[in-house]
């Protein structure tokens, strides 16, 4: 994203914080009492949402569907040292990729992401739930990542004032049909 | 004694209920009510025995204890406008049953959401009744001074004279083309207006298509339908004969005037889509309380919630226990309404049994019937506050501004308007078929590459401008040159799941044992959802109804599943309130959209944030690109979308070819 077309949304953006600010929920404070689970059971509870959720497009095996849903086993971005992109994509989404940033806590975000990085031929270490809740925190859902997603991290958030994301069930989301 | 009240949202929509309730009456013959004018009064007439007999009322009967429903009419307001301009002296409803009281309600409004107030117009009904000589002024004016402002300005704008504010048809553009040639990628409900448009105003269009049919997330299914989704094999729809079903678009709301436009243009009738019928079932599961796994008529559920809302507030009205500013008058209004709008008893302002909620058995030839009780509150509460927010709040959003009675849909499918209406006007402009994989623009012109659906080998084509119907979520999978800006935009909006399911049954059972025409039933099912009956071809042999709709994560998990596991899992949900579906079961038909090739997705799904820096964005050509579709708009997940950024879209494109 260039930076006149920032500037020119920057008011408007502004204007539309505001408005959000008291209907949103933080979402991520909502299970600040439970205590981290291990490893053991993140790969439970990932396996458990992968397999109900993300397999109807990525596929029991992880391969997906060729050019159009990406590949998971052997992917590029399950792979990465850094979850950070991983984490991005799973909470905002991106065209066929729907986000569940709305739907799950960072715990269970940080389960699924875990049992991904390390089932097939994975092997990337395991996510906590901090380091979700430092993504939402420091990245807004746009606008993002750079055209060429596999190669790059995306950009700082754009607006201080707009850290929180308004759940898929926040009005303006909810679409007429 | 005549009471009745406007619903100011009946008001704007042009539709009013008139509920005529009679007492002291002989008994009533079953009448057809006719008047000269048989097109505009005919709509729904229904007749119930008298049955006041069965209460002890105080003599004479307090003229707001409604009790016998004997007629139920419909008519839009143009309707009655129409009487009006024809001359005539008084709506002839008002006198061929005298002595009558008459409600006029929105059904909004009679299920409670719509808290719009109606305001008793006694005086000016009674008038009208009396044959007073009536004039739209007049009509009007009774109209202001018992709705006040807003009344009338509803009113005006049912009438066409003072609309809200809103697109309503193409931009009016001057010059012609002359032969630019745009290619128009997609024909979708974005694609499809856009070239309309174009080729009106003398461009040389050609519209490329993936699908072999026109519509894009329009989709009639009907025997011999055949789909096949992302990772799921084909399905084949085996459905009899004149059995149809939409898997994506079903229904229009009253102010989608754009989607309206082309009707009208390519002469297509339109039916009902019934939204609202108050005979279907409402179900709850897993709720606290003796209603846990129990189904209640609508109009049960309906007729109780207002009935015990009515009576505490009243009393609590009535003991000046709210601590309002409340006039003596406001009061006094407030408690008339809620007696006439609860069908509470006017003397203490109970909330009781009476047949306005219906019968245990109906009345008929031997007896006068048994009202039912309503259901006791505590049990109640549960299962209403559940079922009116279950499944994304379909119940609740019957009585909302979009889905208000009455929506409407094409005769026999909503693709009569896109793959017969628009395909037949495009003739050979529009290529089906044919997957676009390319886009390449360059200063002076724009490269397509596309499958040719007729030889199945790569084809280019060049033109001077494009526009770009695909689905931003498709369009990822497709290569386009954009600048860095559109890319990041498109990039940034996500697509929302959403599954829905048609099946076929040997027998109308939802019509024959449980007397459901049309409409839907609500459950708080969250993988089931609502069930949807088709308004059309009563009481023929079979139909096709929607038997499963959900969302999100419900959607993601039912779409994992074969095509036939989906349905044995809807047959066995909908058992629940239809037990006869696995007798009658020929097959099912189900669409899960974000698995759809060239759709990935139901709809995009924005949040305020993301469509503040997106959409101008999109909304802007880049070079000699220009994206069309419901994506671009704020009328998000609706057909009107797309039309009303097609008429953007063309304009613009226009206006700088005009400029040279
Ligand atoms: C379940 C569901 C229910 C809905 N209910 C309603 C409703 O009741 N009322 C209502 O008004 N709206 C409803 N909608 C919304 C409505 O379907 C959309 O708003 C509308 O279809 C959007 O039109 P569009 O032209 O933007 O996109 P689309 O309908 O997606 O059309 C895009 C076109 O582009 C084509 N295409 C894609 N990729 C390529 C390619 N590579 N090459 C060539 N062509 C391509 C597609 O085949 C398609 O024809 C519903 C949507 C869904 C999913
Ligand atoms: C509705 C289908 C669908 C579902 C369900 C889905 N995804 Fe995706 N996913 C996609 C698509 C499509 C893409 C590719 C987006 C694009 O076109 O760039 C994708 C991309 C991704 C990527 C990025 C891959 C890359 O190399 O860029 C990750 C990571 C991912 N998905 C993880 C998940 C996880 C984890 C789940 C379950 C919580 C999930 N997805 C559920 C459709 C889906």
């Amino acid at each position: 994203m260039t930076r006149s077309v920032t500037a020119r949304l920057a008011a408007l953006v502004s204007i539309v914080a505001i408005t959000l600010a008291a209907a949103i929920p933080i979402l991520s404070n909502a299970h600040d009492a439970t205590p981290a689970m291990t490893v053991d059971e993140q790969i439970e509870r990932g396996a458990q949402i992968y397999y109900s959720v993300c397999v109807a497009c990525h596929q029991a095996d992880g391969n997906g569907v060729a050019g159009i849903y990406l590949p998971l086993n052997n992917g590029a971005i399950p792979n990465l040292e850094d979850p950070t992109l991983f984490i991005y994509t799973v909470l905002y989404g991106r065209g066929g990729m729907p986000r569940f940033n709305g739907t799950y806590s960072d715990e269970d975000i940080a389960a699924i992401i875990t049992f991904v990085r390390q089932e097939w031929d994975n092997n990337a270490s395991p996510v906590t739930a901090e380091q979700v809740k430092a993504v939402r925190d420091n990245y807004s859902a746009t606008p993002i990542v750079s055209p060429t997603p596999d190669a790059q991290i995306p950009e700082g958030k754009n607006h201080p004032e707009e850290r929180q994301d308004p759940s898929e069930a926040s009005p303006e989301s909810t679409p007429g049909a | 004694m005549i009471v009745a009240g406007i619903g100011a949202v009946g008001c704007a929509i042009g539709i009013m209920e008139i509920w005529c309730l009679e007492k002291n009456l002989p008994r009533a013959q079953p009448q057809e009510l006719r008047t000269d004018h048989s097109t505009t009064i005919d709509t729904k007439y229904q007749y119930t025995d008298d049955v006041s007999a069965e209460r002890d009322y105080p003599d004479p009967v307090p003229q707001r204890v409604l009790r016998a429903k004997k007629y139920l009419y419909i008519i839009s307001i143009p309707e009655i406008l129409t009487i009006f301009d024809s001359g005539r002296e008084s709506i002839d409803i008002l006198h061929l049953i005298p002595d009558t009281v008459v409600t006029v309600q929105n059904v909004a409004l009679a299920f409670g959401r719509g808290a719009h107030m109606t305001a008793n117009v006694s005086q000016s009904v009674h008038k009208l009744a009396k044959g007073a000589p009536m004039t739209r002024r007049r009509f009007l004016h009774l109209t202001g001074a018992t709705l006040g402002s807003a009344g009338v300005l509803n009113m005006l704008n049912a009438w066409g004279q003072n609309a809200m504010d809103g697109l309503t048809e193409p931009p009016k553009l001057d010059g012609n083309g002359n032969g630019t040639k745009v290619v128009i990628i997609g024909a979708g409900p974005g694609g499809c207006p856009a070239a309309y448009e174009l080729i009106k105003l003398g461009y040389d269009v050609t519209i490329l298509e993936a699908r072999d049919r026109v519509g894009g997330h329009v989709w009639t299914i009907r025997g011999g339908t055949h789909g096949e989704e992302y990772g799921k094999g084909e399905q084949v729809c085996d459905w009899p004969e004149g059995f149809w079903w939409d898997a994506g678009p079903s229904r229009v709301p009253f102010y989608h005037n754009g989607f309206f436009h082309y009707c009208r243009e390519l002469n297509v009738p339109l039916i009902d889509h019934k939204n609202l019928n108050l005979n279907g079932w409402v179900y709850a599961e897993n709720i606290d309380g003796p209603m846990n796994a129990t189904k209640i008529r609508l109009h049960e559920l309906q007729a109780d919630m207002a009935g015990y809302t009515s009576q505490y507030l009243a009393q609590a009205l009535d003991q000046a226990a709210l601590d309002e500013p409340l006039t003596a008058e406001d009061i006094e209004h407030w408690k008339s309404y809620l007696i006439n709008w609860g069908i509470l008893d006017a003397r203490d302002l109970t909330y009781g049994p009476s047949d306005h909620r219906g019968f245990a058995v109906l009345p008929d030839v031997y007896s006068p019937g048994t009202i039912n009780d309503p259901y006791p509150l505590s049990d109640l509460l549960p299962f209403a506050d559940t079922t009116l927010q279950a499944a994304g709040g379909y119940l609740a959003a019957t009585a909302t501004f979009d889905w208000q009675t009455t929506m409407v849909k094409p005769k026999g499918g909503m693709d009569q308007l896109y793959d017969v209406g628009f395909r037949e006007f495009f003739g050979d402009k529009v290529k089906l078929n044919c997957p676009v994989t390319k886009i390449k623009q360059d200063d002076d012109k724009v490269t397509i590459t596309y499958t040719d659906g007729a030889t199945g080998e790569d084809a280019t084509m060049e033109a001077d401008y494009v526009m770009c119907n695909i689905p931003l979520s498709a369009l990822l999978k497709v290569s386009v040159n954009f600048g860095d800006a559109m890319s990041t935009a498109i990039r940034s909006v996500p697509y929302a799941m959403a599954l829905r399911m048609g099946i076929g049954f040997k027998r109308r059972f939802w019509e024959e044992d449980d007397w459901i025409y049309g409409g839907q039933s609500f459950t708080n099912i969250s993988q089931l959802g609502i069930l949807g009956y088709p308004d059309d071809n009563y009481l023929t042999q079979g139909g096709a109804m929607l038997g499963m709709y959900n969302f999100g994560t419900d959607a993601a998990y039912v779409s994992s599943l074969p095509y036939e596991d989906r349905a044995k899992l809807a047959v066995r949900l909908g058992s629940k309130v239809h037990p006869q579906m696995e007798e009658e079961f020929i097959s099912a038909f189900s669409v899960a959209w974000h698995l759809e090739p060239y759709s990935l997705g139901a709809w995009p799904s924005f949040t305020a944030e993301s469509r503040a820096q997106v959409m101008p964005i999109l909304q802007e050509p880049d070079g000699r690109i220009y994206l069309v579709g419901e994506h671009l708009s704020n009328v998000n997940a609706w057909m009107e979308g797309a039309v009303q950024a097609a008429w953007m879209q063309v304009e613009k494109l226009h206006t700088r070819v005009m400029q040279g």
